[in-house]
C-alpha cells in the first residue's frame, strides 16, 4: 500500500485529480485531496506533514504555468520532502518529456490510462497484453435467423427467387466457367492438369489480362511489388507494436467499425490498415480498381497501382490478411464486374472473411449486364457459402437516384438467394444524404427519421445483420475535415441508437478526388466516432413521428416492387424492365458481359 | 540529409528469408507516411486573392505546387486546407526501409 498527497495545483479543475484518487483508494492506497487552489506553501506544509511515497500533482498547462510547477519541486526540494517522496505531475498536455524538464519523477497526460498510473505507484510494468491487439473477431450473422416475418414478401421472395435459380441451372458464364478452372488450378497437384486448366483460363480471358499474366506487359500504373519491398514490410511490421490500442465502441452493443482500403498499393493499405487496427478499426474493404470490372479475368502477383483500387489478386489479398491482425475483418468487393465468382474464389482461399455481392446494384450502379450478374452472383453466393463468408448487399444503388423502397427490395432478393444457397447476407442500406429522398424532401426537417425508417423497415420484414453503409455520411461529407469528421459522426451515433451491427465510414478526405486518402484524415474520423459512441453510450435518438410513417410507406412500396418483379419470369428480367430502378431514377442496366451467358450441356 | 546503406534480412510469407542492401536517406520529410496538410487563415480581400497566395505559402515553405482542397473566404480571409502529397501509391517509400532500420 501507498501513501499518496493527491494535489490539485489549479485555482479550479480538480475532476481528475478526484478521479485518479478515487482509483487509488479501489486498489487499497491511503490518499489524501487537498482542495483546489490552496497556496503553494500551504501544499508543502501539508506534504511535510505525512510521510507520504507520492505527491501527485495535477494541472491545466495554460500560459506562465511551466514556471508555477518548476517552482512547486523547488520548494519540496528546499522543504528535504523529494528524499522521500516521489513527485508526478498529470495534466491532458503533459508528456514524460515535460514533466523531466519541470523536475517531476514522472508524468501522465491525456494518453495516459489509470491502469499505467495504478502500476507505476505499485511499481510494477503493465502486463504485456496491455501492448497489441487482445480483442477477438465478431461475428456479424451471428445470432441471426434470417427468418421473415412479413409471409406475403417471403412468398414473394420465394417466387423470385425459385424462379431465378431454376432458369440460372442450366447457365454459365465464362466468369464462372473461369472460376472452376482456377479453382481446378489451385487444389490440383497434378502440373499437366494445371497447364490444361491454364489454357482454357487464358483463352476465356481478355488479351490485356493474358499479357499481364504471361507476358510481362501490365496495364499502365502497374508494376509488381518486388521481394525486397515485401521484406521490409515484414520488418516494419514485426518492428512495431501498436501503443495502447484503442477501443471505438463504448460497450459491447455499439456496431464494428470498417473502413475502406484501397489506394492501390499493397504496402500502404497494410500500414494504413495497420495504424487504423491501433486506433480501432474492427475490419476493412478491399477497393479495387473500376477497370479491374470490366475485363475477362484477373491479373495476378502481388502488384502495386498508382491511381485509385488496389488489385485484388490472389498474392494481394493474401498479403493483406496475413498483415492484418486476426480479429480484423477483411472483405473482398465482388459486387461488380465480370469476374465476381473468382473474386469470391480468391477472397475464400486468401482467408478473407466477407465479401460483396449485389446482383441488382452490381448492374444498376456498377455497369455488368444483368443476365450476367446474376449467373455470376449466383456462384458466388454459393462459393460464399463453401468458404463460411458471409457477403453484404450495398444498396448504393440509391445513389443513382432509385428510391429508396426500390433499392431495398432488391437486398431484400439478395437475402433470400443467399438464404437458399447457404450463404449468410448482411443488409447495406444506404445511410445518407439519398438523392431520391432530398429531392421529395424527405430529410428537410433532418437526417434521422428515413434513415432510421429504412433500418426499422428491415427489420420488420426479417431477422438479418444490417451493416448500414456506404459509408454512412456520404454525399454529406465535404472537403472540410471538421465538418467531415463531424458528419459521420452523427451517422455513426444514429446507427449505434439504432442497434445496428456494423458501419462503414470514410475518412475526412473522401470528398477530395484529386488525390489519395491519407492516413491522418483516417484516424480523424475515426477519433470522431470513437467520441460519438462514448457520447451516446446506451442512450437513444429520438427519431420524430415522421420516422414512423416513412417506414409504413416503406413496407408498402418494398412489397408493391416485389409484387412486380415476381410476376415476371427472372430477376434480369426485372432489372432490364427498370422495376428496381429505371432511367428516370438514374439507373440504367450496365451492359459489360452482355451476351456472354450461355446453356450448359 | 544522413545517406546511409544497410544490409536487410526479413522473412515473408512462406518462411522464405531474404537479405539486401538498401540506401536509405532518413530526413523528416521521408518519414512523412503520405501527405502534410496545412490548414490555416489566410487574410485576404478576395478568394482570388486567397488562392495565390495559399500557393505562394507552399513555395515559401519549400513544398512546391499545393493541393488547395477546402478554402471558405469570409469576407475578412481565406480558411484553408492544403495539402502535399510526399508518397503517392506505388511509390517507393523511404520511411519503410528507415524503420527497419531504427
Amino acid at each position: 500500500m501507498a501513501k499518496i498527497l493527491c494535489v490539485p495545483l489549479d485555482p479550479v479543475h480538480d475532476v481528475g485529480i478526484k478521479i485518479i484518487n478515487g482509483e487509488l483508494v479501489k486498489h487499497g492506497h491511503q490518499t489524501l485531496l487537498l482542495q483546489p487552489d490552496l497556496p503553494m506553501e500551504t501544499i508543502v506544509k501539508k506534504a511535510s506533514e505525512g510521510e507520504y511515497d507520492f505527491i501527485m500533482v495535477s494541472r491545466t498547462l495554460g500560459y506562465g504555468v511551466a514556471e508555477l510547477l518548476a517552482r512547486f519541486t523547488d520548494l519540496l526540494d528546499a522543504a528535504g520532502i523529494r528524499e522521500r517522496s516521489k513527485v508526478v505531475i498529470g495534466g491532458k498536455p503533459v508528456t514524460p518529456e515535460l514533466a523531466a524538464e519541470l523536475g517531476y519523477d514522472k508524468g501522465f497526460g491525456a494518453q495516459s490510462s489509470i491502469d499505467e498510473i495504478i502500476a507505476y505507484v505499485e511499481g510494477r510494468e503493465l502486463p504485456k497484453e496491455a501492448a497489441g491487439l487482445t480483442r477477438t473477431k465478431k461475428d456479424i450473422t451471428g445470432g441471426y435467423s434470417y427468418r421473415f416475418f412479413d409471409a406475403e414478401v417471403e412468398s414473394l421472395l420465394n417466387s423470385i427467387c425459385d424462379k431465378l435459380l431454376a432458369w440460372a441451372e442450366r447457365r454459365t458464364s465464362p466468369g464462372v466457367e473461369r472460376m472452376k478452372l482456377r479453382d481446378a488450378m489451385l487444389h490440383t497437384a497434378d502440373s499437366a492438369a494445371a497447364a490444361e486448366s491454364r489454357v482454357r483460363y487464358n483463352a476465356l480471358c481478355d488479351a490485356v489480362i493474358v499479357d499481364a499474366n504471361h507476358h510481362n506487359i501490365l496495364p499502365k500504373g502497374v508494376r509488381t511489388v518486388s521481394n525486397e519491398e515485401l521484406g521490409a514490410l515484414s520488418s516494419f511490421l514485426s518492428a512495431s507494436l501498436p501503443y495502447q490500442p484503442v477501443r471505438i465502441q463504448h460497450n459491447e452493443k455499439q456496431p464494428v467499425v470498417f473502413k475502406f482500403l484501397g489506394s492501390g498499393c499493397p504496402i500502404m493499405d497494410i500500414t494504413h490498415g495497420k495504424i487504423c487496427e491501433r486506433w480501432g478499426i474492427n475490419g476493412f474493404l478491399i477497393i479495387n480498381p473500376s477497370w479491374e470490372a470490366r475485363y475477362e479475368g484477373l491479373i495476378e502477383g502481388c502488384l502495386t497501382h498508382e491511381n485509385d483500387g488496389t488489385i485484388t489478386s490472389l498474392e494481394n489479398i493474401r498479403l493483406m490478411r496475413q498483415s492484418l491482425d486476426e480479429s480484423t475483418l477483411l472483405t473482398v468487393r465482388a459486387h461488380r464486374g465480370l469476374n465476381t465468382p473468382e473474386t469470391v474464389l480468391l477472397a475464400g482461399e486468401a482467408g478473407a472473411n466477407l465479401s460483396k455481392i449485389d446482383l441488382v446494384y452490381g448492374s444498376l450502379g456498377a455497369g455488368t449486364d444483368p443476365e450476367r450478374i446474376v449467373v455470376d452472383g449466383i456462384e458466388a453466393m454459393k462459393l460464399c457459402a463453401r468458404y463460411n463468408m458471409a457477403f453484404d448487399i450495398p444498396g448504393n444503388d440509391e445513389l443513382s437516384g432509385v428510391p429508396a423502397w426500390k433499392t431495398l427490395a432488391g437486398l431484400l432478393i439478395n437475402v433470400m438467394l443467399g438464404k437458399k444457397l447457404g450463404a449468410k447476407a448482411i443488409l447495406k442500406p444506404l445511410f445518407c444524404y439519398g438523392p431520391h429522398i432530398v429531392l421529395n424532401g424527405q430529410m428537410k426537417q433532418n437526417f434521422v427519421d428515413y434513415n432510421s425508417a429504412k433500418i426499422y423497415a428491415l427489420r420488420h420484414i426479417v431477422d438479418c445483420p444490417i451493416w448500414p453503409g456506404e459509408p454512412i455520411a456520404f454525399m454529406t461529407q465535404s472537403e472540410e475535415r471538421i465538418q467531415s469528421a463531424n458528419t459521420t459522426s452523427y451517422h455513426a451515433a444514429l446507427a449505434a441508437t439504432l442497434g445496428v451491427d456494423a458501419i462503414t465510414i470514410a475518412s475526412t478526405d473522401e470528398a477530395y478526388s484529386r488525390g489519395p486518402i491519407c492516413i491522418t484524415s483516417r484516424i480523424d474520423t475515426i477519433r470522431a466516432v470513437t467520441d460519438a459512441f462514448r457520447f451516446m453510450g446506451d442512450a437513444q435518438i429520438a427519431p420524430s413521428p415522421m420516422a414512423a410513417e416513412y417506414t409504413d410507406e416503406l413496407l408498402t412500396k418494398i412489397k408493391d416492387v416485389l409484387r412486380e418483379v415476381a410476376a415476371l419470369p427472372t430477376l434480369h428480367e426485372a432489372i432490364y424492365a427498370g422495376l428496381l430502378g429505371n432511367e428516370e431514377d438514374g439507373a440504367y442496366p450496365g451492359k459489360f458481359g452482355a451476351g456472354t451467358v450461355t446453356l450448359t450441356m | 540529409m544522413n545517406v546511409d546503406t544497410m544490409t536487410v534480412t526479413a522473412t515473408v510469407g512462406g518462411g522464405h528469408c531474404f537479405s539486401w542492401e538498401m540506401r536509405t536517406m532518413n530526413t523528416a520529410m521521408n518519414s512523412v507516411m503520405d501527405a502534410i496538410d496545412i490548414e490555416t487563415y489566410i487574410v485576404c480581400a478576395t478568394a482570388a486573392e486567397g488562392k495565390t497566395l495559399a500557393l505562394a505559402l507552399g513555395r515559401e515553405m519549400n513544398l512546391g505546387d499545393v493541393d488547395i482542397m477546402f478554402e471558405e473566404f469570409d469576407g475578412y480571409g481565406m480558411r484553408l486546407r492544403m495539402r502535399k502529397y510526399i508518397y503517392r501509391p506505388g511509390a517507393r517509400y523511404e520511411w519503410l526501409a528507415a524503420r527497419v532500420k531504427a
